[in-house]
């Protein structure tokens, strides 16, 4: 019995912490200088998604983007400018990466440049949304939370283009 | 009555002989009340172990749920809040189509090596 309240605690533990990565990370590193760090909670999301007019154009026409913008549990983004926390953090984004429970979709190398967007989850929805710029002397972490079907945030993405 | 202190101070040999002397009368619930104090001393012994894990665990959940603490957040405008997922979804965005126009201009690259290969 002591042995599967072990287990149960272990297996409980890996999975938050495997579901919140983002969130470890944004802990860690909001707070310190040179990093500006934004967090939307859920309860905000809710809040948003009650706004009116929360619209975008799509090649099918309008689309509500209410319901997708409830789904997401967690907004995280640092913005760094601090050498060594930048350093650190590369660090943190490549532990990350190599737990193996995020895909690479797009990696974007150009005269210093660097983006890099991961993302997990299955096929038609997205638990995790990761994404990393720098051009040597900035870094942007962007990491976005939740159950979200892949096509709308494809669209969401691709509306703002 | 011997006190524990006198107890403690005889040698063996005397407490032997006091064992054998069957004139003293040994108490008819002795090994009850010896049995009932060492379950005591064990109990009390097993609430310490429990009470110290139980720390222990709860200073464990505590180190590894802090890193996972809910932040506050930034915000408490939602119209400020979205107006910042814009933001961060252009940047996005834009990182994007960044790769797409490196893609886009490799393919015509590819394209043009196609032509001349075939014209071969």
């Amino acid at each position: 019995m002591k042995r599967l309240i072990i287990l149960a605690v272990i297996l409980l533990s890996a999975t938050i912490a495997s579901a919140q990565e983002g969130r470890n990370i944004y802990n860690k590193y909001s707070g310190g200088e040179g990093v500006t760090a934004v967090y939307i909670s859920p309860s905000m999301f809710k809040l948003i998604g009650k706004l009116p007019d929360l619209e975008i154009e799509t090649d099918g026409g309008p689309m509500d983007i209410a319901p997708l913008i409830s789904s997401f549990k967690g907004f995280y983004m640092l913005d760094i400018s601090n050498p060594s926390v930048i350093s650190e953090i590369n660090k943190e984004v490549t532990t990350m990466i190599s737990k193996g429970r995020y895909d690479l979709l797009m990696e974007v190398k150009d005269e210093g440049d660097n983006v890099q967007i991961y993302t997990s989850g299955d096929e038609k929805t997205i638990e995790s949304f990761v994404f990393i710029a720098s051009d040597g002397h900035e870094v942007q972490f962007i990491c976005i939370d939740g159950k979200i079907n892949r096509t709308d945030l494809e669209a969401l993405i691709a509306s703002a283009m | 009555m011997k006190s524990p202190k006198d107890i403690e101070k005889l040698t063996l040999q005397e407490l032997e002989a006091i064992s054998l002397d069957e004139s003293i009368a040994v108490p008819p619930d002795l090994s009850e009340r010896i049995g009932a104090r060492i379950s005591k001393v064990k109990n009390k012994g097993y609430t310490i172990v429990g009470a110290a894990s139980a720390v222990a665990a709860i200073a464990a959940g505590l180190a590894l749920y802090m890193p996972y603490a809910e932040p506050k957040d930034t915000f408490d405008n939602p119209y400020q809040a979205y107006a910042e997922l814009e933001k961060a979804l252009t940047k996005v965005s834009e990182g994007i189509q960044k790769g797409t126009a490196m893609i886009e201009a490799s393919e015509s690259i590819i394209e043009k090596s196609t032509e001349i290969f075939n014209a071969k």
